[in-house]
């Protein structure tokens, strides 16, 4: 397997992560057409992908990192923790399920990373 | 890495799912309250995920039944196809943001199933790999084995042949010696680890045998420090070495010829071994390297990250130091 293999599967994730997020986005506006963000639809998208980049490219490239020692491992989940709560933070004032919304697929983001990690791992270990 | 973990990966995976899907409907309902689902929320979520993992398991597993043949490749993406469009159907009359509410999700689950079967496959071959290196470590052993006994065995026969002669007391010691290091070659060091007393053991009994070859009192020297408790290690590494040193010691007598020394400390073993060498003498190609690079191998398998190897040389001796951090298990 090629390593243009996994570059594509990250190119697809992330159209499909955008578009989910547009559809996510467009299906609530369609329910509360007054929704705050109304205004700033491509500004809210950009925002998503770029928190999911972050989320998710900090997990991806700091598992090997985190491999090393179990100093690093605690590191590396202590700034993951901080960036969830940083970025649900704001979301406190809307309610629990906004907070939820913000944490769960921030979450399954970082378990994804970990996941094509792996992938990568395997990709890796073939080429080897 | 263990299957359990796998299983863990899906179950984990399904958790946070659920609870999105849950997650979603519930903030969906607070923008419109009256939306039709609002009374069948824990069904809605249900069918949700059993739809979930309908597209999810069907693709997983669909993917090592369509490695066999081609034509089962194409049957699968039509199969997944049709479930994409059969479920995104009734959707249509919505509008387009309800089609796409069911079609994005499912692409999205089956992209991740194919994610995860190479997941799945990285295991497979990382246990594969393993069990590789685990043959390998075990062939080596066995070249060990089979290049340190011949060797050993006719020149302690000899000695101990010669002995009968003037010293039978001792030559029955050594023959009990000799059954010792036999069996513990044979069946004890057939173990991928083994209690470090006992490999010191054997190492005493050898060194007895080495002596039985040579002449001089201090011909070969040892020295060892500290406890072996309860850790383990893995068979015959130091016997290469010991026998290394004395194939190329440039005397068979004298003083000081071989020192050997053994530090134990913690988890922590300091073993050096040094010989003097005849630097004129020059080796036959391979004579020296075999034991020593299989020693190497053995340690980079064995012992990644936790041994240090030094091997150095100067005008009259050969010194070889490895550091090793042992366990107890």
């Amino acid at each position: 397997m090629k390593r243009s293999i996994e570059i594509l599967s990250h190119l697809f994730f992330w159209v499909l992560f955008t578009a989910f997020a547009v559809m996510l986005s467009k299906l609530y506006l369609e329910a509360k057409p007054d929704a705050p963000f109304a205004s700033h639809f491509t500004y809210v998208i950009f925002l998503e992908v770029a928190m999911g980049l972050i989320f998710f490219y900090t997990t991806f490239f700091c598992i090997p990192w985190a491999r090393k020692k179990s100093t690093n491992q605690i590191i590396l989940g202590t700034i993951l923790l901080f960036l969830l709560v940083f970025f649900a933070l704001p979301a406190i004032k809307f309610g629990l399920w906004q907070v939820m919304s913000s944490i769960i697929p921030h979450i399954l983001v970082i378990f994804l990373a970990y996941v094509f990690r792996m992938f990568s791992d395997a990709v890796a270990l073939k080429q080897a | 890495m263990k299957k359990s973990i796998e299983i863990s990966v899906h179950v984990f995976f399904w958790i946070v799912f659920t609870a999105f899907v849950f997650m979603l409907s519930k903030v969906y309902l607070q923008a419109q309250p009256d939306a039709p689902f609002g009374n069948h929320l824990f069904y809605v979520v249900f069918l949700e995920l059993v739809m979930g993992l309908l597209f999810f398991y069907l693709t997983f597993f669909g993917i090592l039944w369509s490695r066999k043949k081609n034509k089962n490749l194409v049957i699968l993406i039509s199969v997944l196809l049709f479930l994409v469009l059969f479920f995104a159907y009734p959707a249509t009359q919505f509008g387009i943001w309800q089609i796409m509410s069911s079609i994005i999700p499912h692409v999205t689950v089956i992209f991740l199933a194919v994610i995860f079967r190479k997941f799945s496959d990285s295991i497979r071959l990382e246990q594969e790999k393993q069990a590789l290196q685990l043959q390998n470590i075990r062939s080596e052993l066995a070249l060990l084995k089979m290049q340190v006994s011949p060797h050993f065995l006719f020149n302690t026969l000899n000695n101990i042949d010669y002995l009968i002669t003037f010293d039978t007391e001792k030559a029955s010691g050594s023959i009990a010696k000799l059954g010792a290091i036999l069996r513990y070659m044979i069946y004890d060091a057939e173990v991928e680890k083994i209690a470090l007393s006992k490999e010191l053991k054997h190492i005493e009994d050898y060194i007895d045998l080495v002596r039985l070859r040579t002449s001089g009192e201090n011909y070969l020297t040892y020295h060892l420090s500290g406890l072996a408790g309860e850790l383990q290690i893995a068979p015959m590494l130091f016997l290469p070495l010991i026998e290394n040193a004395y194939k190329h010691s440039s005397t068979k007598e004298g003083e000081n010829i071989i020192n050997i020394d053994i530090k134990i400390s913690g988890q922590n073993l300091k073993f050096s071994i040094s010989n003097e060498f005849d630097s004129f003498r020059k080796a036959v190609a391979g004579e020296s390297g075999l034991g020593l690079n299989i020693v190497k191998r053995r340690l980079e398998l064995i012992y990644p990250d936790k041994h240090a190897l030094v091997i150095t040389k100067d005008n009259k001796r050969f010194k070889v130091e490895l550091n090793l951090e042992l366990n107890e298990s």
